[in-house]
C-alpha cells in the first residue's frame, strides 16, 4: 500500500472492510426509465400520425437509432435502463382496423369521419385524435367502435403488446416492463393511471387489462380489485401510478369525498396507500409537483404549469381545485387522513415519465420529440395548439421535455426495479439525468457529507428516500438529512439543494416550508432563508449556456432546525439546475424561426425524490 | 401467404411486373365493366354480401345483426352512387387526398404483389459488411478512477494528480482508490459502458480522452469540468461488429427494409420512364 501524502482534504476512507466494495449492496447509480410510453397501439397516437410499435419504442430506449413517424432519424443521448410501454387499455387493437376502415368502422357514421380525417393525414389526423379523445372524455365514445377485452382483436393486440416486452427484456442490461394505462375520465377529469407488471408473459397472459369503459368503471376502486383479481389469479404483481392530476379539476388527491361523491372510507385510504405506491410528479401535460397558488412562499413553484382547466378543456379551473392536484398538496392531506382514518393514502414516492405518444421516449431539451407525432420537430409545431376548444386551449409550445424517472434498484431487472418502486426508492426528473442521494436518520452528521462513500454512512445510519423515518432515540432531539446531487454529465451545473417539509400541527392546520440546504457560489441566505437567483447564463439565440455559474456538486447534512416530535411530517429533496435553454430555445435555432415573445426559452431542470416521513408516537 | 414457400423464378424483377400488369389489367378490367355496362346500374352480389359479413365477423367477433347489416349495405351503396357521380363530375381531379390515396394504393399493391425472399447467409453477411457503420457496437470501457477537485485545490488539482501518479506506478498489487484522493458522487469504478454512458456522468470532455488512454496502468492526470483523474482502465473493447449470428434478425429486417425500397423506385422508375414531362410556362397562376 502506498499512502497518499498528496492529503485528501477530507477525512479519509471508513471503510470496515479491507475491500472498499466488499459488503456493498446499493448501486453506485440509479437506473433511468420511462414508465409511461405509449406506441401507435393507442388509438389517440395511431391517429396523431404514430406509426412506431412497441418493439421500435424498445429498440430506441435501449439506445439504437431508429426513424420517427415522421420520418426524421432520431436516437436518444444515452440509453434508458428500462421501459414500460403503456397504451390505453381501453380500445386497444381499435386503430388497427380504423385507418384502413374496417366493415364495422365503415358502419359507423363517427367512424366514417374519422377514418376520412385519418387518411387525410397531417393536421386533420390530429384534429380526428382531438375528437375521439374529446368523445372519450365526455363518456361518448361511440359504442359501435368500441374494442372490449373478450374479443380477439383485444386478446391479439394485448398478446402482441406482451410478446415485444418479452422479447425486449434483457435482464442485466436492458428492463422492458408489460404494463398498460387505464384511461379513466369522468366529464373529463384525469384518473389516469398506468399499471406495470413485475411478471413475465405467462402471468400477464392471464387476465386481460381493465378499461375505464365497459366493462371496466372509471372508479379508482375498481381498478384496485381488478388489481387483486390479478394478482389472486396469477400470484403475480402489478402497481398502479396515478398522472395528472393537475388535469383532473380536483378530484385526483380527494380528502372529503371521492369525484362519485361517497365519503372516503377506511377501505380506500388503505387500498390506495397500498396500490398506489408512486405518483408520476412530471411529464409532457405540465410539472405536478406544486402550484403558485399552493406554494405562494415558493419561487421555484411556477414551474411549466398546466392550469386552464381539464384534460379536455370542458371545464375551467377554480383555485379551490388546486390542492386536490398537486403532490405536495397531496402528501399534506395524506397527513390529515392518517389521522383521521387511520391510513396515509398519500404516501406516495416521486417518478417522472414522459407519457410520449410517438413511441420516442425524448425528454431531453435538445432532442424532443413532443407529445404526439403531429407534434414532431417541425418549424410550425409550436403554432399547432395541442388542443383547442371554446373555453381554452393548450399551445402548441406548452408541452414539457419531461420527465424520467431514476430507480435505485440493486439489478436490471424486472423484479428488482419493481421491488425499488415498491418501497419508493425513487426520484422524478424533468428530464435531466442528475444523481441525486437522500437519508433521513437521527445519527447523521456534518462528516457524512465528507465520507468517500456518502450512501454507505446513509444506509448504515438512516433511512433512504421513500422510506419512514425509525422511532425518535432518547436524547435525540430532531432528524437530520443527508443530501446530495452530482449533475448530469453532459446538462448544466447545479443551483442548489432545497429541502421541502410539509407537516401538521396540533390543530390539525397543514404547513409546508422550503429550506435551502445547500447551494452553489458564495450566496448568503437572507433572514427569511432566501437565496438570491444564481444567474443565467443562456445565450437564447445560439441555444447555448456555460457552466460558469453552479457547482457540478453539492452535499450536506441537515438538521430541522424547527423539528417538534409531536407532529407528523414528511421530508423531500428538490434539487435546481441553473438555466438552461428550453426545448423552444432549440427548436427556433434549428428552423431559424422567431417565436412569439410569450414563449418561454429557458428553463431549469430539477428533481424531486420521494419523501422520507416522520410520525410521532402515538 | 407465405412467401418463403413461393419457387425462386417468382423472384424475379420481371417476373413481378408481369404478374403486376395482369393483376391491374385484370382489376380495371373489373371496374371498367361496371362503369360502361350501365353507369346506373348496382349489382350487389352474394360475393358483395359475404365479404362485408366476412370481415365484420374478423373483427367484431360476431356477425353483424340484421340491422347492422341493413346499415353497412346501405352505406356501401351511398358511396358506390356517391363516388360514381364525383368522377362523372370530375371530382377526383385535382384532389390532393384523392391523389395520395390513389398513389398509396399503387404502392401498397406493388408491395403485396412484390416478392422480397427470405435472404441467404452470404447475401446478409454481404449486406451487414456493406451497412457496417449502422451494426457497429460502440467501443466499450471500464475503469478506476481517483479524483482531484478543482474546486478544492484550485489550480493545483493537476499538479497534486501528477504527483500521485508516479507513487502509483511504482506500486505493486491492489490499490484501494477509495483512500485517495478527494470525495464525490462521481463513482470510482466504471464498469462496462460506451462513449455516450461516460459522459452521461463524467462529461463528454473527458469521455472523449478516457478512450485513448493505455490498458492496464495509471494514467493521466486527465481533465473534466470537475477536476483532475488518474484513471486505470482495466478493459477496453473496441468498436467491433458482430458476427451475424448475434444480430440475425435485426440484419435481415434492415435487408427486406433496402431490397422493399429498391423493388419500389425501380417499380417507379419503370413507370416514370413512359412519362414525359413537360413544363409549361406559359400556363400561369393570374
Amino acid at each position: 500500500m502506498v499512502t497518499d501524502d498528496t492529503s485528501s482534504l477530507y477525512s479519509a476512507g471508513e471503510k470496515q472492510t479491507y475491500s472498499p466494495y466488499a459488503q456493498r449492496d446499493f448501486p453506485d447509480t440509479p437506473l433511468w426509465g420511462d414508465t409511461h410510453l405509449h406506441t401507435a397501439i393507442s388509438f389517440d397516437a395511431g391517429a396523431f400520425g404514430a406509426t412506431l410499435l412497441p418493439p421500435d419504442a424498445y429498440r430506441f430506449a435501449r439506445g439504437e437509432e431508429v426513424v420517427s413517424s415522421t420520418g426524421q432519424p432520431v436516437r436518444l443521448s444515452r440509453p434508458l435502463d428500462f421501459l414500460v410501454v403503456a397504451d390505453h387499455s381501453d380500445n386497444m387493437g381499435l386503430f388497427p382496423e380504423l385507418q384502413p376502415g374496417a366493415a364495422f368502422v365503415m358502419a359507423s357514421e363517427k367512424g366514417r369521419r374519422w377514418n376520412d380525417m385519418i387518411n387525410a393525414g397531417g393536421q386533420e389526423g390530429v384534429k380526428a385524435a382531438a375528437e375521439i379523445i374529446q368523445d372519450f372524455s365526455q363518456g361518448k365514445f361511440p359504442k359501435e367502435l368500441e374494442s372490449l377485452p373478450g374479443t380477439s382483436l383485444y386478446r391479439n393486440t394485448w398478446d402482441n403488446i406482451i410478446d415485444a416486452a418479452e422479447k425486449a427484456n434483457d435482464p442485466g442490461h436492458f428492463t422492458a416492463f408489460i404494463g398498460y394505462e387505464w384511461t379513466s375520465l369522468d366529464k373529463g377529469n384525469n384518473l389516469h393511471r398506468v399499471v406495470m407488471y413485475r411478471d413475465n408473459a405467462d402471468r400477464a397472459k392471464l387476465l386481460e387489462p381493465f378499461t375505464a369503459g365497459p366493462p371496466g368503471s372509471t372508479d379508482p376502486l375498481e381498478l384496485w380489485k381488478w388489481m387483486d383479481r390479478y394478482e389472486e389469479k396469477t400470484a403475480g404483481q402489478v402497481l398502479a401510478i396515478a398522472h395528472n392530476g393537475n388535469l383532473s379539476n380536483g378530484v385526483m388527491f380527494p380528502e372529503i369525498k371521492t369525484f362519485k361523491g361517497k365519503k372516503l372510507s377506511k377501505k380506500y385510504v388503505e387500498t390506495r396507500a397500498k396500490r398506489e405506491r408512486l405518483y408520476e410528479a412530471t411529464q409532457i401535460k405540465g410539472d405536478g409537483e406544486t402550484h403558485p397558488f399552493l406554494s405562494k412562499n415558493d419561487e421555484f413553484a411556477d414551474y411549466e404549469t398546466w392550469d386552464i382547466g381539464n384534460l379536455d378543456i370542458s371545464e375551467l379551473k377554480i383555485n379551490t381545485m388546486l390542492k386536490g392536484e398537486y403532490a405536495r398538496s397531496a402528501l399534506k392531506i395524506g397527513l390529515k387522513l392518517e389521522k383521521k382514518l387511520g391510513t396515509n393514502p398519500y404516501k406516495f414516492g416521486m417518478i417522472g415519465s414522459t407519457d410520449s405518444h410517438t413511441g420516442l421516449a425524448t425528454a431531453q431539451e435538445d432532442n424532443f420529440f413532443g407529445k404526439h407525432s403531429g407534434g414532431e420537430p417541425n418549424k410550425d409545431r409550436y403554432l399547432h395548439p395541442m388542443a383547442k376548444v371554446a373555453k381554452g386551449e393548450y399551445k402548441g409550445y406548452a408541452p414539457v421535455a419531461s420527465g424520467y424517472a431514476a430507480v435505485w434498484a440493486e439489478e436490471n431487472t424486472r423484479a428488482s426495479i419493481f421491488d425499488a418502486m415498491q418501497r419508493k426508492e425513487t426520484y422524478a426528473t424533468t428530464g435531466s439525468r442528475m444523481l441525486v442521494r437522500f437519508f433521513g436518520g437521527w445519527d447523521c452528521d456534518k462528516k457524512d457529507a465528507n465520507s468517500r462513500q456518502p450512501a454507505r454512512a446513509g444506509y448504515a445510519k438512516g433511512v433512504p428516500m421513500g422510506a419512514d423515518l425509525p422511532p425518535q432515540p432518547e436524547g435525540k432531539k430532531a432528524p437530520s438529512f443527508l443530501v446530495a446531487a452530482r449533475k448530469d454529465g453532459i446538462g448544466g451545473n447545479l443551483d442548489r439543494i432545497q429541502i421541502i417539509k410539509g407537516w401538521m400541527d396540533k390543530k390539525g392546520e397543514l404547513h409546508e416550508k422550503i429550506y435551502n440546504v445547500v447551494w452553489s457560489g458564495d450566496r448568503t441566505l437572507n433572514a427569511k432563508g432566501k437565496l438570491s437567483a444564481v444567474g443565467n447564463t443562456v445565450d437564447v439565440a445560439n441555444a447555448i449556456w456555460t457552466n460558469t455559474i453552479g457547482d457540478p456538486e453539492l452535499i450536506s447534512v441537515w438538521t430541522d432546525p424547527d423539528f417538534d416530535a409531536g407532529q407528523s411530517a414528511f421530508y423531500y429533496t428538490r434539487v435546481i439546475e441553473i438555466p438552461t435553454p428550453r426545448w423552444t430555445a432549440y427548436e427556433s435555432k434549428y428552423y431559424k424561426i422567431t417565436m412569439p415573445k410569450d414563449v418561454p426559452m429557458t428553463t431549469t431542470e430539477r428533481a424531486y425524490t420521494s419523501p422520507i416521513w416522520y410520525t410521532p408516537k402515538s | 401467404m407465405d412467401k418463403s414457400k413461393l419457387p425462386a423464378l417468382l423472384y424475379e424483377p420481371l417476373l413481378h411486373f408481369l404478374v403486376l400488369g395482369a393483376a391491374l389489367f385484370i382489376v380495371f378490367g373489373l371496374l371498367n365493366d361496371a362503369d360502361t355496362a350501365s353507369d346506373k346500374r348496382i349489382v350487389i352480389t352474394q360475393v358483395d354480401l359475404d365479404g362485408l359479413a366476412a370481415r365484420w365477423l374478423k373483427s367484431r367477433d360476431r356477425p353483424p345483426s340484421a340491422e347492422e347489416q341493413e346499415q353497412q349495405l346501405e352505406y356501401f351503396i351511398r358511396q358506390q352512387v356517391l363516388a360514381r357521380e364525383a368522377v362523372a363530375l370530375g371530382l377526383d381531379k385535382d384532389d390532393a387526398v384523392v391523389r395520395n390515396r390513389l398513389a398509396k394504393k399503387m404502392q401498397y399493391l406493388f408491395n403485396d404483389l412484390s416478392f422480397i425472399p427470405e435472404p441467404s447467409d452470404g447475401e446478409l453477411n454481404a449486406y451487414l459488411n456493406q451497412h457496417a457503420v449502422n451494426f457497429t457496437e460502440p467501443a466499450g470501457i471500464s475503469f478506476q478512477q481517483i479524483f482531484f477537485d478543482s474546486k478544492l485545490r484550485n489550480h493545483i488539482a493537476i499538479k497534486d494528480a501528477a504527483h500521485l501518479i508516479n507513487q502509483l506506478r511504482a506500486t505493486q498489487g491492489v490499490i484501494d482508490t477509495i483512500n485517495f484522493g478527494d470525495r464525490s458522487l462521481l463513482p470510482s469504478e466504471f464498469k462496462g459502458g460506451r462513449e455516450s454512458q461516460v459522459a452521461g456522468i463524467f462529461g463528454s470532455v473527458f469521455a472523449k480522452k478516457v478512450f485513448l488512454l493505455s490498458v492496464n496502468s495509471w494514467q493521466g492526470p486527465v481533465e473534466s469540468e470537475y477536476g483532475a483523474h488518474l484513471v486505470y482502465i482495466l478493459a477496453r473493447t473496441d468498436a467491433r461488429l458482430p458476427p451475424l449470428n448475434k444480430i440475425r434478425e435485426r440484419v435481415t429486417r434492415e435487408w427486406q427494409r433496402t431490397k422493399q425500397h429498391a423493388a419500389n423506385e425501380a417499380f417507379y422508375q419503370s413507370l416514370y420512364q413512359a412519362y414525359e414531362i413537360v413544363v409549361d410556362a406559359t400556363v400561369a397562376t393570374e
